[in-house]
Order: C-alpha cells, then sequence, then structure tokens
C-alpha cells in the first residue's frame, strides 16, 4: 500500500457551496427539476488492470444531497468498485484507473490535479465490511483524524468526541471508559465507532460498503436506525446485499449488474415497479 | 405476470398455492350464487338452506388465503408483482366473501318468497343473473390468465348489467306500485335483483385488482 501522507493541508480543495445542477444525462434518475445533486458520476468507466478490461462500463447517475442511496446488484457487479471511486479509495491499487468519465463532488471533478485525495476521504468518509477501530482507546479512534489534522486541544478534541460518539449512538455506552481498548467492544459497538470514527471529521457524505453483514440482527438494527438519524446531517451511499435493508433505509436504490447501471430510481419504485426486468427478476428473487 | 421461477422454490409453492386457493375460492362462490338463483327459480328450499349453510366454507377460504398471504409476506418479503400478488389476492378474496354474503341473502329471500306462495315474477331475475354470473366467470378467468384486457372488459359488462337493473328495478316498482300481485314478494324479488347488481360490481373490484396485479396501475375510483 502506498504510505498515506498524513501532513494537514491549509484548506479544503473541494467548494462549500453545492450548485444546483441537473442529473447527469441518460443516468435515469427521476427528481424534480432543480434537485439539489452532491455526487455526479457521468459515463464512469473503472478498471483494475490498466485498462484492459472495464469493470464499470458507461456508468452515470446523480446522488442527491441528504439522502440514503443504496447500491445493489448481485456480488461481482461493480458496486463496491463504485462506492471505492467516489473517495479514490482505488487510487491505492496500483493497476486501478478511472478510463472514462467523471465524478463530481458538489460541482468539483475529483480527478482534477489540484484535488488532494487525503482531503478528500475527510469529506467523503467511509465505513467497510468488517469493523476495522484501531489498537487505541475508545477516545483515541474517535480523535485520530483531527490530531492528524493539527489539532492539539484537548478540549476541541474532547468536544468533537462525544459529538460524533453522541451522533453514533454509542456515547452512553462508553462514556465511562473512554479511555479502554476499542478492541473491548462488541462488534455492533466497534461499528459504531468506526462511524463516529468517519463523522468526527465532519465529512459532507458517508460512504457505508455492506456496514451491517458482519453483525448480528439487533446490532444490523441499530446501525439501521443509525443510518436513519445520520441521513438528517449527512448524505449516505450504502452497498448493500441485503434488500430488505434497502427497502428500510433508502430513498433511491441503484441497480448493477455486469458492471452496468441497470436502472436507478426512487427506492419504491425499484422495488415495487421496476422499469426493467432485470431490476425485477433480482429484487425478487429470481436470479443472484 | 412474471412466469421466471424464484430461486427459492419454497417461494413460488408458495405463491402457486395461494392462487389455488383463490381459484377455489371462486369456483365455490360461483356454485353458491348460481344455487342461490336456482333454488329460487326452481323453487327449491332445500338448495336455499345450502347455501346459506355453506358461506362458512367461503368465509374459511378468506381466513386461509389471508393465513397464506401473510406468511408469504413474514417468510419471503415479496417486491413488485410478487407483493402486488400478495396483497390484491386478499382483496379479490375479500371481494369473493362478499359475493357469497349475497349470495346467502337471495337464498334468504329466496325462502321467504317460496314460503309466500307461487310467484310468475321470479323468472325476472334469470337474465339479470346471468349477465351477473358471466361477469364473475371473466373475473376469476382474468385473475387465473393475468388477463388485463379481460379485467378492463369487465366495466362496460358491468355498465350493462346496472341498465339491465335499472329496468327490471322500475319495472317491479311500478307493479309494486299498482299493487299487482304479492307485494312482500316484489319487494324481496327487488333486493334479490340489487344483490345480483352488486354481485357485477364485485366482479368489476377483481378485475382492477387483476390490473394492478399486472401494470401497477390503480384504476379503482376511475
Amino acid at each position: 500500500m502506498n504510505e498515506i501522507n498524513f501532513e494537514a493541508t491549509p484548506e479544503p480543495v473541494l467548494p462549500t457551496e453545492i450548485p444546483v445542477v441537473s442529473p447527469a444525462k441518460g443516468c435515469g434518475t427521476e427528481g424534480r427539476e432543480g434537485v439539489k445533486s452532491l455526487i455526479d458520476i457521468e459515463n464512469l468507466g473503472f478498471s483494475y488492470d490498466l485498462g484492459q478490461t472495464e469493470t464499470l462500463r458507461d456508468i452515470s447517475l446523480s446522488i442527491p444531497k441528504g439522502q440514503v442511496t443504496s447500491f445493489i446488484g448481485p456480488s461481482g457487479c461493480g458496486k463496491s468498485t463504485l462506492l471505492r471511486c467516489l473517495n479514490r479509495m482505488n487510487d491505492l491499487i496500483d493497476t486501478a484507473k478511472v478510463t472514462r468519465g467523471t465524478i463530481r463532488i458538489m460541482g468539483q471533478d475529483i480527478h482534477a490535479a489540484d484535488v488532494d485525495p487525503i482531503e478528500l476521504r475527510k469529506r467523503v468518509g467511509m465505513v467497510f465490511q468488517k469493523y476495522n477501530p484501531f489498537p487505541k482507546s475508545i477516545f483515541e479512534n474517535v480523535a485520530y483524524g483531527m490530531r492528524i489534522q493539527g489539532v492539539k486541544s484537548q478540549k476541541v478534541l474532547g468536544e468533537a468526541v462525544e459529538r460524533a460518539l453522541r451522533q453514533s449512538a454509542l456515547w452512553d455506552e462508553v462514556k465511562d471508559r473512554l479511555s479502554s481498548s476499542a478492541l473491548g467492544l462488541s462488534g455492533g459497538q466497534q461499528q459504531r465507532l468506526c462511524i463516529a470514527r468517519a463523522i468526527a471529521v465532519q465529512p459532507e457524505i458517508i460512504l457505508m460498503d455492506e456496514p451491517c453483514s458482519a453483525l448480528d440482527p439487533i446490532a444490523t438494527a441499530r446501525i439501521e436506525e443509525l443510518i436513519t438519524e445520520l441521513k438528517e446531517n449527512y448524505t449516505i451511499v450504502i452497498v448493500t446485499h441485503n434488500m430488505q435493508q434497502a427497502t428500510r433505509v433508502s430513498a433511491r436504490t441503484a441497480f448493477f449488474y455486469l458492471g452496468e447501471l441497470i436502472e436507478v430510481g426512487p427506492t419504491t419504485k425499484i422495488f415495487g415497479n421496476p422499469s426493467k426486468k432485470q431490476t425485477e427478476d433480482y429484487v425478487s428473487g429470481r436470479f443472484g | 405476470m412474471n412466469h421466471n421461477r424464484h430461486t427459492l422454490r419454497a417461494f413460488d409453492v408458495s405463491l402457486d398455492s395461494l392462487r389455488s386457493e383463490v381459484l377455489a375460492m371462486g369456483a365455490a362462490v360461483t356454485i353458491n350464487l348460481e344455487r342461490a338463483v336456482h333454488g329460487l327459480l326452481k323453487g327449491n328450499m332445500d338448495e336455499c338452506n345450502s347455501v346459506i349453510a355453506d358461506d362458512e366454507t367461503v368465509d374459511q377460504y378468506e381466513k386461509d388465503i389471508d393465513e397464506l398471504a401473510m406468511s408469504l409476506m413474514m417468510r419471503f418479503n415479496p417486491v413488485a408483482t410478487d407483493l402486488r400478488m400478495v396483497i390484491s389476492s386478499m382483496n379479490v378474496s375479500r371481494s369473493l366473501e362478499r359475493i357469497s354474503d349475497h349470495a346467502v341473502n337471495i337464498a334468504r329471500r329466496a325462502r321467504k318468497i317460496l314460503r309466500a306462495g307461487e310467484n310468475g315474477k321470479v323468472q325476472m331475475v334469470e337474465p339479470l343473473y346471468a349477465m351477473a354470473a358471466l361477469e364473475l366467470r371473466e373475473a376469476i378467468t382474468a385473475y387465473a390468465d393475468g388477463s388485463v384486457e379481460r379485467a378492463l372488459g369487465l366495466h362496460d359488462r358491468d355498465a350493462e348489467l346496472d341498465r339491465a337493473h335499472k329496468k327490471l328495478a322500475k319495472g317491479i316498482s311500478r307493479l309494486i306500485e299498482e299493487q299487482e300481485g304479492n307485494v312482500v314478494q316484489l319487494i324481496h324479488l327487488l333486493f334479490v335483483l340489487r344483490s345480483l347488481e352488486r354481485v357485477g360490481d364485485l366482479a368489476v373490484n377483481i378485475g382492477e385488482e387483476v390490473v394492478f396485479i399486472e401494470s401497477a396501475e390503480d384504476i379503482r375510483h376511475q
């Protein structure tokens, strides 16, 4: 893995105003004229082998601000690959490259020369399938991102950690043991801690790659409840194999198959009356 | 109707069972209605009594279908066409149960008419029954086949039945006013005609559910 430069950068390079844009052409989004779109993906192609084969082909999709959008599809369809494109996590793979198209976040092309991927990943946080807290204390896990940005004040750190843990519905469970190891928490708690870690640096977007697949049903329900609360303040994109989860937490759903976007729209439409037969067959368990 | 099979075989088996139960209920209701009218036309009291007793079987069908549908939803979380199929099957069963209630009403009225003595006017019921029975048959067939065209055709058929009902009801009302024949019997006959008119309406409701299953379009109240 390439060494990541954790030196603080003076100013963010992403704009803070969100332009009102029309949905990307041909992406099949449904929305009112002037709906705020936070992420615009246009004709995106992606390869893991320097362009010899394309894992993603011609993806055009807009992700609205302040909503939860689900990516669904059978294994290997490219949904996690696309998710990782949104914060350039795939940059860490030497042979991976965007072969064509653009991804714009708040109107800014994230592959532009002046975009710092580290700064991007602060604004576009990520939670992974397998919870991965650092082998540090609960407090230090949440404070880590701010420390490497140069925040030194214990008061500021303390307030931010509390805020993040409260937002992640974990504060009451850990407030009396912030200095204890994060690895002593249960699986569900560790995943909520990872969410707290991501939101401590105040991102605009949270990417979640099957965040509940390693959790029991009760822990899953708590994470889903948390997602419902978090969407008030963050835009969330979630990859899930659990279609009932997609119907419970997301307002919009995008269905992928073999590297292509087949259909995207309101979750009620995708699961209620999808336009494409392939979508209907997948969501109703007729293939995949 | 999506003819592709589910990966989970049990899902298909359950959906097929649900459909079969609804069709069996449809057959039972059709027979009940036929026997109620037959009992009236032929003056057969026993037939009328059987219809009243057999309504219990139809009620049980409704409960079984509800139970089957709930089990399906709990186990398989149906979506899209499957979800519409399950919900609409419950609604169709509701309509069929109400048709059977009308058959019971007809049987009860028939008993009252028959006890009051012979009445040639009962034959007035026959053409309206023929239209209502045809509508019911078409509605059940539309559900079995998933035929939107057949389902939509029920609207025109029902309009015709409504016109026929209006004409017949007017005729009987005139007889009541002119005190021609046994007025009490004639009043019962009016209610029989009304029940047959309602059977037509309920057949249209079944057709609307078929359209919803196949196309996701809700054409109720149009």
